[in-house]
């Protein structure tokens, strides 16, 4: 298990490598990519604050030059005066405000990592359970609501879901029902104050992927129901509450915990649409705006932290893949 | 003959399909004492590990119904009781082994724990008592570091090994009656042979009877005290194994015996199976059901169905010349 992880660590490297390079080649070769006229906008800078600019964040050097002080930037081990020392990773600095790429990241994750977190905790939550009730009641009432709603669920743009929970829940109701079930599109209610203002983002977030949750739980339940090894633990005596939580479940939630994983992995990538829907500080919306500024390193700072981010949830998830079926044992001389 | 254990009274399993109601198994009879073994043929398709199936509670309803018959065990019909009292019968008093032990063993247990289930279910022991004899009970079944095993997975077994675990298993609870289907199908025919050996010896020392549910006659001669012939889901013969190896009476199991390769005659001609299908369990034919089959049709075989009829002391038949001498001497095996 240690050597494959060591592996799988391994391999971050030419991803890494692989992502960053595509990154500043898309960055060198893209229209209107002149990052100190994004920043004056309508004025113009005068020729030697434009060209001290230029020299200041290296944009009159080839794009590898530049490529090669980023990477060396971002190296913890750093050559100073011709001594080896460690030192935090550099990021770099905004060309728009000027400001370390480290802080305005540091002060976006934070909210990304919070959205995450609670929209994952709905869709384990919500998914998993609408595909057992689902799957143990085959073709009831129930089940058709599920694999209907989920139907139209993976169907709906998610900025629009966004927008409609803001209407309903935080508009229609207040006006509406004097209240009941309001939810704040931002700020504080009532119910549940200090998470209110994320309760209508997390649910947004979480939509189209806890009906995916749901809808492979229910399948891979049915499937997992159907099999030997269950009619087995029923021959044996098993109650049919057994046979669910003791035989069946374990096999049939491999698969959606690895969904649910990858799709962690994905939201702490972050969330562009939910995140503008709701103007939410995070990593997505940070990014976004950063593009449309041309506003170079918080773009490269904001995909290399990403990238770790996804790569180690990644590996995580395959951790927890040979912890849930021991059929998997990663590495030689696991298996005897 | 022994104290009767379990009696099986016109017992009808059907099956309600969008195409009609399959007939699985339509009428079957007979009875089974303490320490015998009841050998069941059939083609695929008789009934035959349907009727077992009913028994333990373990056709799926719907689409299954149990028609009308019933199943007593001690005197008591397992047709007619609850869940609950059926679920505290079956893997305590009667158990079972399936026939692939590939997918019979839950993937993602350790063996000592599915071992110790029916223990803890049925003998209400603790989890280390119930470990302790699981490993006692492999040692039984003749797997060696009993105590090392029970730690494994079922992926870390071969098959003869997984068939001696579902062994194992169906004797943890000290049964009366263990129903093997096909036990050995699935099996080299050197792990065939050691799974009946060990089959045998249990036997031996428990007294516990057996229902041998197979399609090979090779097993049949070997293992079974009485068979019982099924086709398209009725009982066409039932006797000692003796009765029906020296002097069959359906033209069905002559048919069967015929069809095994032979190594005692220089005969040439290869094997000779029995012509045509089986019929449709949705439209049986009108009288006899093998009467499409067999080559010494009569009028009387295509209007009436034979009832199953004495012709000697404990040995029944099911064809309307049973007991006429003449066509008996056509008997193929006669001739040879």
């Amino acid at each position: 298990m240690i050597k494959y992880i060591m592996r799988r660590v391994l391999q971050f490297i030419p991803v890494f490598f692989g992502v960053t390079l595509a990154l500043f080649l898309i960055a060198n070769y893209m229209p209107g990519a002149d990052p100190v006229r994004m920043r004056f906008g309508e004025r113009t800078p005068s020729p030697e604050v434009k060209e001290q600019l230029v020299k200041q964040y290296g944009l009159d050097r080839p794009w590898y030059e530049q490529y090669g002080r980023y990477i060396a930037g971002l190296s913890p081990v750093k050559v100073t005066d011709g001594s080896l020392g460690i030192a935090s990773p550099d990021l770099g600095t905004s060309i728009y405000t000027g400001r370390r790429v480290s802080a305005i990241l540091g002060e976006a994750y934070p909210y990304t990592i919070r959205l995450a977190l609670l929209a994952i905790v709905i869709e384990a939550v919500f998914g998993i359970g609408a595909g057992i009730i689902s799957a143990v009641k085959q073709y009831s009432f129930w089940d058709v609501i599920v694999t209907l709603s989920t139907s139209v669920l993976v169907s709906l743009p998610v900025f629009w879901v966004g927008m409609m929970l803001q209407w309903f829940f935080g508009i229609w109701m207040k006006e509406a029902t004097g209240g009941v079930l309001y939810l704040p599109i931002s700020g504080t209610s009532g119910i549940f104050p200090s998470v209110a203002y994320m309760i209508l983002p997390a649910i947004t977030l979480a939509s189209v992927s806890t009906a995916y949750a749901a809808r492979i739980t229910r399948s891979q339940l049915l499937e997992v129901m159907g099999q030997d090894y269950i009619r087995t633990a029923r021959a044996k005596g098993v109650s049919e509450r057994g046979v669910l939580w003791g035989h069946a479940l374990k096999n049939a939630l491999i698969p959606v915990v690895t969904f649910i994983g990858l799709d962690l992995g994905a939201m702490l990538a972050g969330a562009v649409l939910t995140e503008a829907v709701f103007n939410w500080p995070g990593i997505g919306f940070t990014i976004a705006r950063a593009i449309a500024q041309r506003d170079f390193p918080i773009v490269f700072g904001g995909v290399t932290v990403m990238l770790f981010a996804v790569m180690i949830i990644n590996l995580l998830v395959d951790v927890s893949y040979a912890l849930l079926d021991p059929r998997i044992r990663y590495g030689v001389g696991a298996d005897e | 003959m022994a104290a009767e254990l379990l009696s099986v009274n016109e017992l009808k399993v059907h099956f309600h399909t969008r195409d009609g109601v399959v007939k699985a198994v339509d009428g079957v009879t007979y009875s089974l004492a303490s320490g015998e073994t009841l050998g069941v043929v059939g083609e695929s398709g008789s009934g035959k590990s349907v009727h077992a199936l009913a028994m333990m509670g373990l056709v799926p309803m719907p689409p299954g119904k149990i028609e009308g018959g019933d199943v007593s065990l001690s005197g008591r019909s397992l047709i007619r009781m609850s869940e609950n009292e059926r679920r505290g019968v079956c893997g305590n008093e009667i158990a079972m082994v399936f026939q692939d032990p590939m997918t019979s063993l839950n993937p993602v247990h350790r063996i000592g724990h599915q071992l110790a289930e029916p223990l803890r279910i049925h003998k209400g022991m603790g989890r280390r008592d119930a470990w302790a004899r699981a490993g006692e009970l492999l040692q039984m079944v003749g797997i060696p570091n009993p105590e090392s095993r029970l730690n494994g997975y079922p992926h870390q077994f071969s098959g003869g090994m997984r068939q001696r675990v579902m062994i194992a298993m169906a004797i943890a609870c000290d049964p009366g009656i263990v129903i093997a289907d096909e036990p050995t199908t699935a099996l080299d025919a050197t792990i065939q042979a050691q799974v009946l050996e060990l089959m045998r010896g249990i036997q031996k020392r428990s007294g516990l009877a057996i229902i041998m549910i197979t399609h090979d006659l090779g097993v049949i001669a070997d293992m079974a005290d009485r068979v019982l012939v099924m086709y398209a889901g009725r009982a066409v013969e039932l006797g000692s194994a003796d009765q029906l190896f020296r002097d069959a009476r359906h033209p069905y199991t002559w048919g069967l015996i015929d069809s095994l390769p032979r190594y005692d005659t220089t005969e040439q001609g290869g094997l000779r199976p029995i012509g045509g299908q089986p019929p449709s369990l949705i439209n049986l034919p009108e009288g006899c059901s093998f009467g499409p089959r067999c080559r010494y049709t009569q009028d009387i075989c295509r209007t009436s169905a034979p009832a199953l009829m004495e012709v000697e002391d404990g040995h029944r038949a099911a064809c309307h010349f049973a007991c006429d001498a003449g066509l008996r001497d056509l008997s193929p095996r006669k001739h040879a």
